[in-house]
């Protein structure tokens, strides 16, 4: 009995051992980087670039930069040694999976940019955006036709010009020999912009949610090879420019078919491997592990300053930010305001901060009463210390009070607004006026989430204390997005409740579109929730339809912000501060639209 | 014998069909996963309904289940959800890494465990066995995801030997250090009072008696018969192991089962976290069916009573 225990306990160790060992070695298909020591009983084939070839038998002779081949005509196993230099010089020897296959014919040097991703991308195509996770990818690869740049202006991109023609039409030139990532596949032209946006907004897709309908139902008409017009079935178009640079992103038609994925989803293989003619080439998904991009040589715009982005997948925060410290990754997103201290105590990283295009507000049911009083909506805005929230939730760096509608980046908002400063007293009075009115303000549920934006349920809970503050009943009711917004966003709710606003949003117009404007099929928010004085609607559409920062735009959009600030359909809250931690051989400066493009990165030389 | 296995295997398939139920139903209960992958901007009640239909959420539960389970058994292809790929793709690949990492930790925790165990009990009362029992109440009562976040913390961040997450043998150090911290301490435990009940038994008394060396009464006369509860331990242990990845897998981004699953339930993907858990519970009923039937097989009691 003994000896069988003795001699399972063996089985079982070696075969533990070997489980781990082959499994470790077997999962992991990247070579293996280990230093210096390396026990050659093998034959080495060292590359190096060649200026000369010299025949050595049996031994590594290692004279960097010399270059030796090593020719073996008894070859058992071949490994390859590569020497890379750094800013320090270092060797580093990469000792590869060994293979029959010969070694590559040229030695690459590449300067990898290695970013943080919340989650695994479900897949990335343009019809299935579900976050920004999918975009941060899909942009480097397949780009759109115009795209916001950094001050909230529009670059073209594929689009080599375009023009407002008329409320519903639009035309665009596109840019001439822009090429795809691989040469069978040609260049852009109409047909392959005419099958991307179709596909990006196709029935069975999710993109189309996002699109405003006049833009899902467009036609486009090929003009020329490289020139087409995009017709909508109605006005409502002011939308386009965001659309067309978050959601439209242009690949080969020819790819699309396929894949499977264009005209009818059939295998949808573009959204495993996507494909275009954008500044990086999609190399390999490890689902939940990383995905990886090499620079296009034939990029048609600016040399990127890196050679590969290598998207790692880290869910865990505390994980995301202990990388980030040590070097494992470059540049970390949703870098958490609590982390500051220890961030700015580190000598090798720097934050880099850009106001972003979300602000989180409390939507108040404007028909429901108490809400219908408008002293009640003022008193809940009066009642909340934006100014606190920011200074001491949001540490004074990841967040700015809230003060009207228009988001604070844009050329439209008024620099002198003030919105609803914290007055408690004012509050109160505004209270009692409407209670003496015989409003019945009684006890206030106010939902918000606990998973959705940077500490969205604390910011509920201070809202929720404030409120508390100047003697009203709250039921603060935190929860999953995914329970809150499906009757929040379908127009169930008759409570107050927390939402954001963001996503490259840039246009003035884009809120009011989406939270204000009244419609009546299918029913708005804005009809649903803040139900607001008829004529303005028609302010909301005169606005949609002027240029983005032009004069009449800024007037427009002033004048709406005020008489909705002052009807106060929300709770202004506060404005995100987008944190980014960057290393600091990474020079790098973030996007207000909260995606990570990294098409101008560089390392410090 | 025969009888022995044929009452274990129906109890482990109820095991299972009891686990399919509970899992199926609580997972259903958590939340409305169409709910979920409708964007927010076009969550309408409308486009939720049509995301229940393509997923098949919209059915009644018991129709889904037998649905669901029906096309498991059969090996027919079920996509997650979210990945749109075979959930045996998905959840094979990750519980392959798990078994690293619980195979790591056990392997571990024996090499530990067994000597310093037989040291401790040997000397008793010394510095080493105070020691001793001080790791083992500490591996025992510290949570795993807080060794975890400490060693990450201490050995990654502060002193960068280790790389903080990710895949590769240097990469799954951590991890298993973690796991086997408790396991080391609880096989720790086990193996020192062992010990200590099986040095004062006649046998070994004998041994000595007979004038054996020290080394030899240990090893052949009571390390052998101590180590017997210690192997059915570890084999117990090894479906623990694999419960503790998956709090310590997410942690270390190591994409194994608890990963896989940790994810699932966030996105609400019922096919990976039924599938997943469903698996995990096959593969545990297996690892225990075969700790029974080598301990019934080891103690004839046992397969007797």
């Amino acid at each position: 009995m003994t000896k069988w225990t003795v001699k399972l306990k063996v089985v079982l160790a070696l075969v533990l051992a070997l489980v781990v060992t082959v499994a470790c070695g077997g999962s992991s298909a990247e070579p293996v980087v280990v230093e210096k020591e390396v026990v050659v009983e093998k034959e080495v084939i060292k590359e190096v670039p060649v200026e000369k070839q010299v025949v050595v038998e049996k031994e590594v002779v290692r004279e960097v930069p010399k270059v030796e081949v090593v020719e073996s005509e008894k070859v058992i196993e071949i490994e390859k040694e590569v020497v890379v230099e750094k800013e320090v010089v270092k060797e580093v020897m990469v000792v590869a999976t060994p293979t029959a296959a010969p070694p590559p014919a040229e030695e690459k040097q590449f300067r990898t940019l290695r970013v943080s991703q919340l989650a695994n991308p479900i897949q990335l195509s343009c019809w299935f955006i579900t976050g920004v996770d999918e975009l941060d990818v899909l942009n480097h690869v397949s780009e759109p036709m115009i795209r916001f740049n950094r001050e909230g202006a529009l670059d073209n991109i594929v689009a080599e010009a375009w023009d407002y023609e008329s409320p519903t039409s639009y035309l665009f030139n596109i840019r001439k020999g822009v090429k795809f990532h691989d040469p069978a596949y040609g260049e852009i032209t109409a047909e392959d912009v005419e099958a991307s946006l179709k596909a990006c907004y196709k029935p069975e897709g999710q993109t189309k949610g996002r699109v405003p309908p006049p833009l899902v139902n467009h036609e486009l008409e090929i003009v020329d090879d490289y020139t087409v017009r995009v017709k909508m079935p109605a006005p409502g178009t002011a939308e386009l420019p965001n659309v067309m640079s978050a959601f439209g992103f242009i690949t080969s038609k020819k790819y699309l078919e396929e894949t499977g994925s264009w005209p009818h989803t059939e295998q949808d293989g573009f959204g495993k491997a996507p494909f275009g003619a954008g500044a990086f080439t999609f190399e390999e998904w490890v689902q939940n592990e990383r995905m990886v991009m090499e620079k296009f040589p034939d990029y048609w715009g600016p040399d990127p300053g890196v050679d590969r982005i290598e998207w790692r997948i880290i869910p865990d925060a505390f994980t995301r930010k202990s990388e980030f410290l040590t070097g494992g990754v470059d540049v970390l997103p949703f870098l958490l305001p609590e982390w500051q201290p220890e961030i700015a105590a580190n000598p090798d990283v720097h934050i880099e901060s850009v106001l972003s295009s979300r602000f989180v507000f409390v939507v108040l049911p404007v028909r429901e009463a108490p809400y219908n009083d408008k002293r009640v909506r003022k008193a809940l805005n009066y009642a909340v210390n934006k100014v606190e929230i920011a200074e001491q939730l949001f540490r004074g760096t990841g967040a700015i009070p809230l003060t009207g509608v228009t988001h604070p980046f844009l050329p439209e908002v008024d620099p002198d607004r003030v919105g609803y400063p914290y007055d408690p007293e004012k509050a109160k009075s505004l209270l009692d006026e409407a209670r003496a009115d015989g409003v019945d303000v009684g006890k206030i549920t106010f939902m918000a989430t606990n998973d959705r934006y940077t500490l969205d349920k604390e910011t509920g809970e201070a809202v929720a204390g404030y409120w508390r503050e100047i003697g009203l009943d709250v039921e603060y009711i935190p929860q999953s997005r995914s329970v809150l917004f499906p009757p929040g966003i379908g127009l169930e709710l008759k409570v107050p409740w927390m939402i954001g606003n963001g996503n490259a949003l840039l246009r003035a117009s884009t809120p009011y579109f989406y939270w204000l404007e009244k419609r009546p099929e299918p029913r708005s928010r804005g009809d649903y929730y803040a139900n607001g004085p008829d004529e303005w609607d028609d302010l909301i559409v005169k606005l949609s339809a002027t240029t983005s920062g032009s004069e009449e735009s800024v007037k427009l959009a002033r004048q709406l912000d005020e008489l909705y600030t002052e009807y106060a359909p929300w709770v202004f809250l506060v404005n995100y501060v987008d944190l980014y931690g960057v290393h600091n051989d990474v020079l790098w400066k973030p996007y207000p639209h909260e995606y990570r493009l990294f098409l101008d990165v560089k390392f410090r030389d | 014998m025969y009888q022995f296995f044929t009452h274990r295997f129906l109890q482990g398939v109820v095991t299972i069909l009891i686990v399919s139920v509970v899992v199926f139903v609580f997972v259903h209960a958590s939340g409305d996963p169409a709910a979920l992958m409708v964007p927010v901007e076009d969550a309408t009640p409308q486009a939720i309904q049509e995301m229940r239909e393509r997923l098949g959420t919209d059915r009644p539960l018991y129709v889904q289940y037998f649905s669901f389970m029906g096309g498991f058994w059969r090996g027919d292809t079920i996509k997650s959800f979210r990945y749109e790929e075979p959930i045996t793709d998905v959840v094979g690949r990750a519980i392959i890494r798990t078994m690293i990492l619980a195979g790591g930790a056990m392997v571990i925790g024996i090499v530990l465990a067994v000597p310093l165990g037989t040291l401790a009990a040997l000397t008793r009362g010394s510095i080493l066995d105070v020691i001793v029992r001080i790791i083992a109440v500490f591996g025992q009562s510290m949570p795993s995801f807080w060794v975890a976040m400490l060693l990450m913390l201490y050995i990654s961040v502060k002193l960068q030997w280790l790389p903080v997450s990710g895949i590769g043998v240097k990469h799954a150090i951590l991890p298993i250090a973690t796991l086997s911290f408790f396991q080391t301490a609880l096989l720790l435990r086990l193996m020192r009072s062992e010990m200590l009940e099986v040095i004062h038994t006649d046998y070994v008394r004998t041994a000595r008696s007979k004038g054996l060396r020290e080394f030899v009464v240990v090893y052949r006369h009571a390390l052998r018969n101590a180590a017997i509860p210690i192997v059915t331990m570890a084999g117990l242990q090894l479906s623990g192991l694999i419960q503790g990845a998956v709090v310590v897998e997410p942690i270390f981004a190591w994409p194994g089962l608890g990963f896989v699953l940790v994810n699932a339930i966030f996105l609400k993907d019922y096919p990976v976290v039924v599938g997943g858990a469903l698996l995990a519970a096959v593969l545990v009923t297996v690892i225990n069916l075969l700790v029974d039937l080598f301990y019934g097989y080891l103690d004839p009691r046992i397969r007797v009573s």
